[in-house]
């Protein structure tokens, strides 16, 4: 486990902390795959939750068409490397 | 959103016993979840929020299958924007007559006004109404202010009219939703993208202390107010130390950085004008400290704005405990101001009960920490409440007075003490209630009944909300004991709530009142009165007192409740000779 963790970019562990704290989810829990469809609380309003703690987290401000993508864990790191994060 | 889990976590998912929040509101008020958990456990009461349907207000409360009227809530917050349900408003204001403007506005109020009454109608759990606030502009004309006829003015006549109407309505208050917004600022609160995106509330660092000024109203709703400010002297009055620097030497004034002294001094004034009493627990020398009070021409609070002053050299927690005995409240009403962080802990260690304000290191900042104690949060005064630190100041010299006597007979008749009493009507509501609410010690069952419950036994063939007010010789003591009784059936009656206020104890009052209360059960046709004592961690005090007043008790040992009795026939209770009675405010 531990190995993993750190195996994992610091960008990525960012991510994998803030989706386990917005939906809910013990952190060992949350995998690049999490994703809208296998997590109940990914719902909309959790989506702008979600939004809101990326901005903060990262000082990036994130528009509202790519809010609509962010519908997993891969997709999040995808729009956020886009970003130059 | 991390704490929130947290705290959700060490409560094991349930909300269980928290009082829950019901909030119908024109806008996402969901994003609020979070912090409204997180600053309502910080602040002490939590509570759990529940969210109506987005937008919807008289269909939730007027549905019967709703989980608003399944499981109702403790409190309830309607929280409507302006620029949510009437978007044109403003547009319109602009080519439209101030009378047309202020009917639009009048038809926003008097839709608050009726969910309010709605609202009412199903539960008499405490009702927060947002006011109106220009929050969204799209027609920010920066020289708005020369128009007389203005959007802004008349909104502001429209949140009057709110008050006003509202303040008609038992338990119904307003939030100030305005002073929410300009607490955080117009710059920071709009965040355009969240708003056009999910119709958020407001920015996200808004949340905070936007649910922050939320969770205080509830809990000063919710909760009974603190009642006694304990303040130490040198550092925390004045800047300088009395003992080192003598009577000329301590500063305060107009000039820094006795100028920050002069204001907390201000602010303490102003709590004690508004009902708190306010104390001294200060390690001095009590010669020191009476010649400032007297004689210090700069200082705001003089010897008689205290119910107590001990200036000794005593641990500060034994000086807390002296002033609650003295002042007959509890210590946990008690709220400890010092600059020391030694003598905080000391009193935190000792007693926990105590609200002990953390004051930041920098004596500039003092006064914003004192005056945000939500503790200090309290809706409408009464006239008792404005009173209440003068009717202390009696006490003092009552006290003195008692000294004088041998006999407490002697004593108890000097005091030519005079009691009215009546029953509950619509001037004397709003003071039972309270009582009802905040009276911990001299309280046989410790039942809270909500204003709403009491209002409708009050009304009820089949109960009586009575009451007992005393003056003496050094003033009105107010409206101090509470009885409600209950039929059981034809010929038993029940006293369900017996209390009394602590300041007129020991001077056969509750004899009185008794015996008042045992006329109302025989003019009931009652001839058997009935009457529990629920213990609680508080009210050991009357553990006895139906045995003393004559009742027999029925030997029930299972200890969470004691029931007694009494047969008003065979043993008539007599009114006590050193109280003299009149039914002149009788309703």
């Amino acid at each position: 486990m531990t190995e993993i963790t750190a195996a994992r970019s610091d960008l990525e562990s960012r991510v994998f902390r803030i989706v386990g704290e917005v939906f809910g989810l013990p952190i060992e829990q949350v995998t690049m795959q999490t994703n809208h469809d296998t997590v109940k609380t990914w719902d909309s309003l959790n989506l702008i939750n979600l939004l809101m703690a990326i901005e903060v987290e990262f000082g990036v401000s994130i528009d509202p068409e790519e809010a609509t993508e962010l519908l997993s864990v891969e997709l999040i790191i995808e729009v956020l490397r886009e970003k130059k994060i | 959103m991390k704490r929130a889990n947290e705290l959700r976590e060490k409560r094991g998912e349930s909300a269980e016993g928290l009082d829950r929040l019901a909030v119908l509101a024109s806008f996402t008020a969901d994003f609020m979840a979070p912090y409204i958990s997180v600053e309502s456990s910080k602040i002490g009461h939590p509570v759990e929020p529940w969210f109506g349907p987005f937008s919807q207000f008289e269909q939730v409360v007027l549905d019967a299958e709703s989980e608003f009227n399944v499981s109702p809530p403790q409190i309830v917050w309607i929280a409507m924007r302006l620029e949510d349900v009437d978007p044109m408003l403003e547009i319109d204001s602009l080519s439209a007559s101030r009378a047309d403007v202020s009917k639009r506005l009048e038809a926003l109020t008097a839709r608050l006004v009726a969910l309010a009454k709605l609202v009412r109608k199903g539960c008499d759990a405490p009702i927060l109404i947002s006011n109106l606030c220009l929050a969204d502009r799209i027609s920010p004309d920066i020289f708005a202010a020369n128009d007389v006829d203005a959007l802004a003015f008349l909104v502001v006549e429209a949140n009057l009219r709110l008050a006003s109407e509202l303040a008609e309505f038992s338990d119904t208050h307003i939030f100030d939703y305005c002073a929410a917004v300009n607490e955080c600022g117009m710059l920071r609160w709009d965040d355009p993208k969240l708003r056009y995106l999910a119709r958020a509330p407001a920015a996200a660092q808004c949340l905070a202390p936007f649910s922050r000024r939320l969770a205080r109203s509830c809990a000063a709703l919710l909760r009974p107010a603190a009642k006694c400010i304990v303040v130490d002297l040198d550092n925390t009055l004045w800047a300088g130390v009395l003992g080192d620097d003598g009577v000329g030497g301590i500063q305060i004034g107009d000039d820094y950085p006795g100028n920050i002294y002069k204001q907390i001094q201000g602010a303490l004034l102003a709590l004690r004008r508004r009902g708190f009493l306010l104390a001294i627990a200060s390690k001095n020398d009590q010669v020191l400290v009476d010649e400032v009070l007297e004689t210090h021409p700069e200082m705001l609070l003089r010897a008689d704005d205290f119910a107590s002053i001990l200036a000794n050299w005593k641990p500060k927690f034994e000086s807390l405990k002296q002033i609650a005995k003295e002042l007959n409240i509890g210590v946990d009403s008690l709220v400890f101001i010092d600059d020391n962080p030694v003598e905080r802990a000391e009193v935190r260690a000792n007693l926990p009960m105590v609200h002990v304000v953390e004051l930041p290191p920098q004596p500039y900042l003092y006064l914003q920490t004192i005056v945000n104690i939500p503790e200090f949060d309290r809706p409408r005064l009464l006239s008792e409440d404005r009173q209440r630190a003068d009717m202390y100041v009696h006490q003092k010299a009552r006290q003195a007075h008692e000294e004088q006597f041998e006999a407490v007979e002697d004593f108890l008749s000097s005091l030519e003490m005079r009691a009215t009493y009546g029953c509950c009507d619509s001037r004397t509501i709003k003071r039972i209630h309270q009582l009802v609410q905040k009276t911990n010690q001299f309280n046989l069952t410790t039942r809270r009944h909500r204003l709403e419950e009491i209002r409708r036994l009050s009304l009820s063939e089949g109960a009586r909300v009575c009451w007992l007010r005393l003056r003496d010789r050094f003033g009105d003591q107010g409206l101090v004991a509470v009885g409600i009784l209950r039929r059981l059936d034809d010929t038993m009656w029940e006293v369900d709530t017996f209390l009394m206020s602590c300041r007129v104890m020991g001077r056969q009052v509750e004899h009185a009142f008794i015996s008042f209360l045992a006329e109302q059960a025989l003019d009931c046709g009652a001839t058997m009165l009935r009457a529990i004592y629920l213990p609680t961690a508080r009210n050991h005090m009357v553990a006895d007192l139906y045995p003393r007043l004559g009742f027999v008790g029925a030997n029930d040992s299972s200890e969470k409740l004691v029931t007694f009795t009494l047969d008003l026939a065979k043993q008539p209770l007599i009114w006590p000779e050193v109280i003299s009675r009149s039914n002149a405010e009788k309703s």
